[in-house]
Order: structure tokens, then C-alpha cells, then sequence
């Protein structure tokens, strides 16, 4: 699909729109690759799916030297992220926001939340990230 | 057309981040009284209205919006808007009006006004969002009230449990303007005795006699002077946030009414008071029961995370990427 680099993923940056393969349950986001990275396919058959906005973090690193847009020390996780109803979660790398380092855990469930993630010019580009809920603080 | 409209949910935002005004009284000198609200780095006018918009929603729980409206004072963008955006996001897309109102406190008021006839006129369900971060200069007047946050509202034809029931709006255009701000600017505040008594006074008293509320169990008075707004209705118990978030311009209307809300029982009186240039308005309500969804404001407000003067500062400014710096 053409168009502006930062419309094409609108849906699943702010709908959290993924894709599953049809051949295996493997679940792509934010891309609809080509290839299923679950059970190579190619092209893979995907239908769109509705992820839920929370998940469970699988493994986290600390990043300390990012671009000035982004404030340091900064966790970056990959998060698994279920589906509305059945099937496979998605595993998605996501910036971690509002969290203490202490509060961050193998395990630990995180909320998604819809955040400025860098900006185009001007225009922000919204998206979500991922936080130890708010009200466990 | 329908008669009688509903807050079918409210709900507010109020960030994780405050600012001691004590630790503003010591870097410009004076006296520092409670704290106010500080946005993330990451957040804009668009990620806090959809942070109450939803709380709103899942509170109404309906499912399809016929129209979103947004109120800001402190929107950046002069082309962008914001109810679009939250609607997007929300997926009330295609069939849906949308409509942003701006350039005043009183723009909160300006919003449930125009949903409320949209409701009677188009028997629709309306989404109300407000969000602002006002603007600091250090060492300025305001700085230490400079607040922000994000505020909505649900309206609907009817509901089996409603938040509140809008009995009535009054209206009070009188195109009084002292305090003023230019885009991107701090206020330039005039002579705040002058605007109490030849601004906010008549316009108030006004709105309130039109809105037909007489003797109201609680009062709700949006305005950017916390003590010129706690006189206004007298023998009512004033729902403020200011003390904890500062003036959150229009959102502050709606983060004090969410608050006031969810604090009452069912069957209060409410009038709902929102001040700015030009004038103000008065919403009358009668109180419902606020479902048990979400964090209420009282919760937010205990959430929090104090930041240096210098985060204040930083969060409050939009962040221009300049690469990667080579050492």
C-alpha cells in the first residue's frame, strides 16, 4: 500500500489491529508480513484480529542512550498481548511508560496506554505503550 | 424532540505527575500552597482526551457515538483539531459530527451546550471531551496554578442509571474580556478585582438565575481564579480540583464535575459553572448514580509522582527531535 509513511499503520497503532495467519494462529503486528513468521508461509493468509489493551511482560532491557525525543533510563519490554476472544497473543516490542524500574518484573502485567510516541514535524504521532497500571501505584 | 438529556457517564484524567508549588515558591521566592498537575513528556491534548473519553464511554457503555465534541484553551494547533482524533481512536468514524470548540474557559460549557441540543435535535449520543496543559513562563503569576488534565462527558436521550440528568443550561454573553492570552502565551491577568466584580460576578449570578437552580446541594465553578470561583454560589459544597491540579482551562470544568459526581449520592441538586471571556454558563443538574468503572478523580489524585521544578519545566514542552548527538 502507498501513501504517507505514518498513515499506513494507523489502525493498528491506535486501533491495535493484528494479523493472524490462517495456516497456523501466529499473530503479526504491527506489519502484515509477507512471510508468517510462525510456519513460513508465503505469501501467509491473514485475517485481522482485535488485541486486548493489556499484556504480560516476557522479557525487559533497560535503555539508557536513545534519541533526545526520549527520555532515559527508558524499559523497553516485549509484551505479550491476547486477543479479544481466542487465539494466539501478539508478541510486541513496546516502550514502557510510568514505570519504576522496581515495579518491572518477568510477568508483570502492564495496561496499554495511549501515548505520543515521537513526532512527525510538528504532528505527534500517538500510539500505545505499555504501563504498570495505575492503580497498583 | 427529546426533552430531557443525560450524562450517561463522566469521567475525568488527571496526569500521574505534579509540581509542589512550594518547590516553585523556592526557585522564584513567595509562598507555595498544594501542587499542580504535570503531563507526561509523552503526552499531548489528544492522549489525555482519550484517556477520559474512554473512562466516559465505559462508563455510558453505549456503543456508537453520533457525535464527538472537544474543548480546549491550550490546543497547540491552529489546524489538527482534537475530536477528530478522539473519535478515530474511539472508532466513531464515517457518520459522525465532529466539532472543536476553543477561546475560552467558558468552551467546556460552549461543548455540553451545543451536545445537549445535538441529543434533543437528533435523539444521538454525544461524546464531550475536554483537554488542556496550560502554558508556564518561570517566574510568572500563573506558573504555580498552571495546571493540566482531561475531562468527558457521555450524553444520551436516556439511560437506565444516568450519571446525571441536565435539567436545564443557562446562558450569560456578555463579551467581558480581562484576562486574555495570545497563542502560545501566558495569561495577562488585568485587574483581578475589576474582572470579579464587572466580569465574573454578573455573568455568574446571571447564568445561575437563567439555569433556575435555587439553594443547589453542590456547586461546580470552573474559572482560573480558585478564590474569585469559591464565592460565587453560596451554602453549596464546591467541587474543586484546583488545589491538586491547578487550572486545567476547559478540562478543568469537566474533571471537577466528574469529581463532583462521583462523590455525590443520588438525588443532588448541581449547578455547573464555567467562566471566560465573554461570559459564563450554568448547568443544571440533578444527580444519578456514577458506575463503578475505572480510577475516580479523588483516586487519580492520590496517584501521583512528584517532579523536580526543572521536569515541570521540560514536560510541559513539546520535544523537537535534533538526532542523535555526537560526542
Amino acid at each position: 500500500m502507498s501513501g504517507p509513511r505514518y498513515h499506513r499503520p494507523k489502525r493498528q497503532d491506535q486501533r491495535l489491529v493484528a494479523f493472524e495467519c490462517q495456516s497456523c494462529g501466529w499473530v503479526s503486528y504491527p506489519e502484515r508480513k509477507r512471510t508468517c513468521k510462525g510456519c513460513s508461509a508465503a505469501p501467509a493468509e491473514y485475517e485481522e484480529v482485535q488485541l486486548q489493551e493489556r499484556g504480560e511482560i516476557k522479557t525487559f532491557v533497560v535503555q539508557h542512550y536513545l534519541p533526545d525525543d526520549i527520555e532515559t533510563p527508558q524499559p523497553v519490554a516485549i509484551v505479550d498481548v491476547p486477543q479479544v476472544g481466542d487465539g494466539e497473543p501478539a508478541r510486541i516490542y513496546g516502550l514502557l511508560a510510568e514505570s519504576e524500574l522496581d515495579e518491572l518484573e518477568v510477568g508483570r502485567e502492564v495496561e496499554a496506554r495511549f501515548r505520543e510516541l515521537f513526532d512527525d514535524g510538528d504532528r505527534p504521532i500517538n500510539s500505545f505503550k505499555f504501563a504498570v497500571p495505575r492503580g497498583e501505584k | 424532540m427529546v426533552a430531557v438529556v443525560v450524562i450517561a457517564g463522566c469521567g475525568g484524567y488527571v496526569p500521574l505527575y505534579r509540581i509542589d508549588r512550594e518547590a516553585i515558591a523556592e526557585q522564584h521566592g513567595g509562598r507555595g500552597s498544594g501542587e499542580s498537575a504535570v503531563p507526561g513528556r509523552d503526552e499531548n491534548h489528544v492522549t489525555m482526551a482519550v484517556e477520559a473519553a474512554e473512562l466516559a464511554v465505559e462508563r455510558a457503555a453505549v456503543d456508537e457515538l453520533d457525535a464527538v465534541v472537544s474543548a480546549s484553551i491550550t490546543d497547540p494547533f491552529a489546524e489538527h483539531g482534537i475530536a477528530a482524533h478522539v473519535a478515530y481512536r474511539l472508532g466513531a468514524t464515517g457518520e459522525v459530527r465532529t466539532a472543536d470548540f476553543r477561546a475560552s474557559g467558558r468552551a467546556g460549557t460552549d461543548a455540553l451546550a451545543f451536545a445537549r441540543d445535538f441529543v434533543r435535535a437528533r435523539d444521538g449520543t454525544v461524546l464531550v471531551v475536554a483537554a488542556d496543559v496550560l502554558p508556564v513562563e518561570p517566574g510568572h503569576d500563573d506558573e504555580p496554578y498552571a495546571g493540566a488534565g482531561a475531562g468527558a462527558a457521555v450524553l444520551v436521550p436516556d439511560a437506565e442509571e444516568p450519571a446525571a440528568t441536565i435539567t436545564a443550561v443557562g446562558e450569560a454573553t456578555t463579551g467581558f474580556v480581562e484576562r486574555h492570552r495570545l497563542h502560545d502565551g501566558v495569561a495577562t491577568g488585568g485587574d483581578g478585582r475589576f474582572e470579579r466584580e464587572a466580569g465574573f460576578g454578573p455573568a455568574v449570578s446571571a447564568a445561575i438565575e437563567r439555569s433556575g437552580v435555587d439553594d443547589p446541594d453542590r456547586a461546580v465553578v470552573a474559572a482560573h481564579d480558585a478564590r474569585m470561583a469559591s464565592g460565587a454560589v453560596e451554602d453549596a459544597s464546591h467541587e474543586s480540583t484546583f488545589g491538586s491540579v491547578g487550572y486545567a482551562g476547559a478540562a478543568s470544568y469537566y474533571l471537577d464535575l466528574a469529581h463532583c459526581l462521583e462523590e455525590a449520592d443520588a438525588g443532588e441538586s448541581v449547578v455547573a459553572v464555567a467562566y471566560g471571556p465573554g461570559g459564563a454558563d450554568a448547568v443544571a443538574l440533578e444527580t444519578g448514580t456514577t458506575a463503578d468503572v475505572g480510577l475516580t478523580v479523588a483516586e487519580q489524585l492520590d496517584s501521583k509522582e512528584y517532579v523536580t521544578y526543572a521536569k515541570h519545566l521540560e514536560y510541559r514542552e513539546r520535544t523537537e527531535y535534533t538526532g542523535v548527538t555526537v560526542a
